[in-house]
């Protein structure tokens, strides 16, 4: 479906609030990336693709309890919806149909 | 959370943030930034973690995250605009009568400001229209003699061209010489022109006396020539050209050999018909080269640029006064030649033998002072009724404020509307001096016009004052009603709201102080001239008759008869 595409760093942003499930902040989010990606993120590169996704309906928010720490700011937690969940479905099938569709004598030379 | 103990992240970064960012996300992502600043704290140097701080607020400006900067469209802002005249119109109609006291009061205060403005700047504009006013200076003397000191506004006649002759500085000088003559037209119509000045030819270099018709070089070369004015010109000859015309002057007939432009009514000496003064040096060219301590003329400067070339000039005086002069009759001896700068002569303090009319420093100190008291009663009046109104709507902000009306917007409106009525005034103002200052001009017998209007500044100090006026007399409605809480103004009596007199007390006040003080210099000022004119003087001035005979041989001989 090529109406919903989605980009490589807003498909890796959706995957890691998936993978926080219900603890997915943004500082949380950028950790999150760093130790299983090993890719820095800046809190703005961050957070334009969040506000972009959850624009689009991909990704839901809601604020946490406010605590001591963080100046008293509360935490603002993502989730994946339905719809994201389906987008992101759809992308990975994307991949794999991609995948599966490579001729096996076209990489000669497969990681092992 | 307390701020004071941990140590905080750099001000304006996050005050930078907190403006930029879209105030749906600015809570989270600041509790984002300030975790990230923890931590970086916690793992490093403060230094550090402010700077990382900063750059990630740097990084954080973008596209989507900064707040949208019209908050709301602009249509809006223009309709409340709008809606702020016609408020201001609606307030104004609604209280007539308060209106129109406040708009007059003011108007008239302007009005007379601007004209005693007028008389001032008329006052202090004397001779500055020469092109080379500020190189022009008067020479006059100051003699020691046995028993006096004598400061005398004329000089000797060797004065001028020696000290051009002496000092380069000196370009150009111009001696001039009143006289009185009579001029015959046929045998019966005689005139006595007292304004007739004998001058050297340079006059028209030095001055801007301009010549209309006749060469500025020639014109006052040869002994019986004579160079009308325009106005003397019209009284003996109409809309003629008198230039080579003769002209029957103490019966000899003169050669008219120019036309020149009426002198300015702002020139501290004046003239009517010119004459050269070489009819005078060359009748008696001993007292051209050295009749020192004989004054009879009136000597003028012409000064090279160069800003001290006067203190050149005035540092050799010593010297030049041994080298030429001497010593006078009765022991007179030259103590200076002070010179005095064209535009300073007419308001300084007169000496001996001064030429033209002269005006009076310190009236008009006295002027301009009255012309602010004037203004400040009329502002201190306007404000207080201002404020005075403003109370009176307490209620409306109120309720304006119940229906969601930021402060901002209440202030802009109060303001505004004072700023409104406040140009009325001015603009009514300006009306009333420009109808008023015929009579004006008839009472104090001036010449007076409305050419400093033209001067731009002038338009942007009334703008800049009506403004200034809007703003102070709309301060109190605007910068404290607008602050009041609205439950308290709809309580049953707003006492507390009321209290804020002092300010109007104290304008009160020092309103009628200033205008108690100005009675009464008036009421001491008017038994003073009544005084003057009234005071017996031991003869009746009714009776007393004063007739200029010219020294016309004719009466002195036959005085009895006359009688």
């Amino acid at each position: 479906m090529s109406k919903h595409h989605l980009g490589e760093f807003e498909e890796i942003v959706m995957l890691n609030v998936a993978i926080l499930h219900g603890k997915a902040y943004g500082i949380a989010i950028i950790d999150e990336m760093e130790s299983r990606l090993n890719r820095k993120v800046s809190i703005g590169s961050l957070q334009t693709v969040l506000r972009r996704l959850e624009k689009k309906g991909y990704l839901e928010s809601e604020f946490g309890e406010a605590t001591k720490q963080r100046g008293g700011k509360r935490k603002r937690f993502f989730t994946v919806t339905n719809f994201g969940q389906q987008v992101l479905e759809e992308a990975k099938d994307q991949r794999l149909a991609l995948w599966n569709a490579i001729p096996s004598i076209a990489f000669t030379n497969p990681s092992s | 959370m307390k701020q004071s103990d941990s140590p905080q992240p750099s001000r304006w970064p996050l005050k930078f943030f907190r403006w930029f960012c879209h105030p749906d996300y600015r809570e989270d992502i600041e509790g984002d930034l300030l975790e990230r600043f923890e931590r970086r704290l916690a793992e490093g140097g403060i230094r550090k973690a402010q700077w990382e701080f900063s750059k990630d607020v740097l990084r954080l400006f973008r596209l989507g995250l900064i707040r949208p900067f019209k908050p709301t469209p602009s249509l809006n802002y223009q309709s409340m605009f709008r809606n702020h005249f016609k408020i201001a119109w609606r307030t104004l109609i609604k209280q007539k009568l308060h209106s129109i006291i406040n708009i007059t009061g003011l108007a008239v205060g302007i009005a007379s400001f601007l004209l005693i403005a007028l008389y001032v700047y008329n006052e202090l504009s004397y001779d500055r229209y020469h092109q080379h006013a500020d190189n022009i200076y008067r020479v006059v003397e100051n003699i020691r003699t046995d028993s006096e000191l004598l400061s005398g506004a004329t000089t000797s006649l060797p004065l001028g061209p020696t000290l051009a002759r002496d000092y380069p500085e000196v370009l150009d000088f111009v001696r001039i010489r009143y006289n009185k003559r009579t001029i015959s037209i046929g045998d019966d119509n005689h005139f006595l022109e007292d304004q007739c000045v004998w001058a050297d030819s340079t006059i028209f270099q030095v001055f801007d006396f301009p010549l209309l018709e006749g060469d500025p070089k020639t014109a006052l070369t040869k002994p019986e020539t004579v160079v009308l004015t325009e106005s003397t010109a019209r009284k003996y000859f109409g809309e003629e050209s008198p230039v080579g015309q003769s002209l029957e002057i103490q019966v000899q007939p003169y050669l008219i050999t120019g036309l020149a432009a009426d002198v300015p009514e702002n020139s501290h000496f004046t003239f009517d018909l010119l004459f050269p003064i070489v009819s005078i040096t060359s009748g008696r060219p001993d007292l051209a080269k050295d009749g020192w301590f004989i004054p009879g003329v009136y000597t003028y400067l012409l000064l090279a640029e160069g800003d001290n070339n006067t203190s050149k000039i005035k540092a050799a005086i010593p010297d030049f006064i041994t080298r030429h002069t001497g010593e006078g009759r009765y022991g007179m001896q030259y103590t200076d030649f002070p010179l005095q700068p064209l535009a300073s002569i007419y308001l300084a303090n007169p000496r001996l033998f001064e030429n033209g009319k002269r005006g009076n420093k310190s009236n008009l100190y006295i002027l301009s002072a009255i012309a602010m008291l004037i203004m400040i009663i009329a502002s201190f009046n306007y404000v207080n009724l201002a404020i005075a109104r403003a109370s009176r709507r307490i209620k409306e902000v109120g309720l304006r404020k119940i229906m969601g009306v930021e402060r901002s917007l209440l202030i802009q409106q109060f303001l505004g509307e004072s700023i409104i009525v406040s140009f009325l005034s001015m603009l009514s103002g300006l009306g009333i001096a420009v109808l008023t200052l015929p009579l004006f001009n008839s009472l104090l017998n001036t010449s007076l016009h409305l050419a400093i209007m033209n001067e731009w500044n002038v338009w942007v100090g009334l703008l800049v004052f009506s403004i200034l006026l809007g703003v102070l007399s709309g301060a109190y409605p605007a910068f404290l009603i607008s602050g009041f809480h609205p439950l308290r103004i709809f309580q049953q009596s707003p006492q507390s709201l009321r209290s804020q007199g002092w300010l109007r007390k104290i304008l009160v006040t020092a309103q009628f102080a200033i205008s108690m003080t100005l009675i009464a210099g008036t009421l001491l000022v008017f038994e003073q001239l009544d005084l003057l004119s009234n005071a017996k003087l031991g003869f009746v001035k009714e009776q007393m008759l004063k007739i200029d005979f010219n020294r016309d041989k004719a009466v002195k001989q036959h005085l009895e008869s006359v009688k």
